[in-house]
């Protein structure tokens, strides 16, 4: 027998979208990707959300961190000579990308904030 | 006995804590829940009311045993090999979170932090309603998504408009950012979208400088952060490249306030923002319970990388 799901509570698993309870539900609080999809124009004005009026790109400031490799015996990252990149430049890069203390971001949360 | 830090493996921040783990003869293990299933497996069996097994990656084998310590530090979302269909995957990130996640969560370790305190932590509101209540002033608040509460909030003062959790998104390909701002006439002009979520706004507190306060377990260290940039003045994530910093101390009230609040909320580690006015009075902006520390500590020294090395080896002991 086949069960007939009616509503989108019973169409979603339990928790996944539970509006409060969510957040502690979520192991790793991390999000993952939230990118709207390329070819998804901003809403518009009154629908969109007011205060996403303000999002702006944020300019790139100062030397960028290097990219190097994730040495999985020594569990740090390293250069192209297997020197620890932290050694290399300075350990947070100067920009910013994320809520403080909220579940993270998918690219830059390792940043300041 | 070892100790489990759970990061992305970009983090130069958790690459500066391995080393200091190494230096103090610790058995590190550094994993990241983005590698599970694919990179990352876990094999545990509950015996005598704590889980029994193991987690392993192709180079390392971690003892669910001998985990005294966790540093929980912002890893990140489970990835699933391609192939799956959106409801399959659905399924699998559901599972993963209750049985990897679950078994990762009951351990009985030092957690810096818990991710179930982490998550209660990340709600605005709710901070500073236990920040209130533990004694530290805080700004004159206001959540909604009615247009005339607004309008109403903001004839009484200075209003900055601040987001509750989501500072960026990705749209067109391009990450945009929200910082701080102050609320002018043409943002009151045209509140259409207000109704469209929730949204934050709060009085501006006149400020001389602001300070970055972190609580590592007993340990508690204060920078003042001081913008030399009129956006910095608003926002302090605006002036990275010309902010100044300097170790200070903070009144005893508001230490004692701030304990306060980190027992209530059950944190080990917490990057606390206020504002000091030109009185001197502290007031309380939010806590970031996985807020960094590492431009802090390369700016003015301060030991916080060995206060959390040093917190991390004692376990519970």
């Amino acid at each position: 027998m086949t069960a007939i799901l009616d509503t989108p509570a019973e169409q979603n698993y339990c928790f996944t979208d539970e509006p409060f309870a969510g957040y502690s539900a979520q192991f790793p609080l991390s999000r993952g990707a939230i990118a709207s999809s390329p070819d998804e124009a901003p809403s518009p004005v009154g629908v969109r959300p007011w205060g996403l009026r303000r999002m702006a790109p944020i300019p790139f400031q100062g030397p960028p961190y290097p990219v190097g490799a994730y040495d999985p015996v020594r569990q740090i990252r390293i250069d192209d000579e297997g020197r620890p990149l932290i050694d290399m430049a300075e350990p947070t890069a100067p920009t910013t990308g994320s809520a403080d203390g909220s579940e993270g971001d998918p690219s830059e949360d390792y940043h300041n904030d | 006995m070892s100790i489990l830090i759970l990061a992305d493996e970009r983090d130069p921040s958790a690459d500066t804590m391995a080393l200091a783990l190494h230096d103090r003869g610790a058995t590190v293990h550094r994993l990241n829940t983005a590698w599970f299933p694919t990179q990352l497996s876990v094999c545990a069996q509950l015996r005598g009311g704590r889980w029994i097994g193991y987690l392993r990656t192709e180079h390392h084998v971690v003892d669910l045993e001998e985990i005294h310590a966790v540093w929980y530090r912002s890893p990140k979302a489970y990835r699933f090999p391609p192939g799956l269909n959106t409801a399959e995957h659905e399924h699998a990130k559901v599972e993963a979170k209750y049985g990897f996640g679950g078994v990762l969560m009951s351990l009985p370790a030092l957690w810096v932090n818990h991710p179930a305190r982490l998550a209660d932590s990340a709600y605005k509101p709710h901070q500073l309603a236990v920040a209130a209540r533990s004694g530290l002033q805080v700004p004159d608040t206001l959540i909604t998504n009615c247009p005339e509460s607004v309008a109403n909030f903001t004839s009484a003062g200075k209003t900055v408009n601040k987001m509750l959790g989501a500072v960026s998104i990705v749209e067109g390909g391009v990450r945009k950012f929200a910082h701080t701002r102050a609320i002018g006439d043409a943002d009151l002009a045209d509140l259409r979208g207000v109704d469209a979520t929730a949204h934050q706004f709060q009085r501006w507190v006149p400020k001389a400088y602001e300070a970055r306060l972190f609580v590592v377990g007993g340990d508690i260290t204060a920078a003042a952060i001081y913008a030399h940039t009129e956006a910095a003045h608003i926002d302090w994530r605006t002036g990275y490249g010309s902010n100044t910093y300097e170790i200070i101390a903070p009144p005893a009230e508001v230490i004692d306030s701030v304990r306060k609040l980190m027992t209530e909320m059950s944190l080990i580690y917490g990057a606390l923002d206020f504002v000091i006015g030109s009185d001197e009075s502290w007031t309380f902006l939010e806590i970031n319970a996985g807020g960094q520390y590492g431009w802090i500590e390369q700016e003015t020294g301060a030991p916080l990388t060995a206060q959390l090395a040093d917190l991390l080896m004692r376990g519970h002991s």
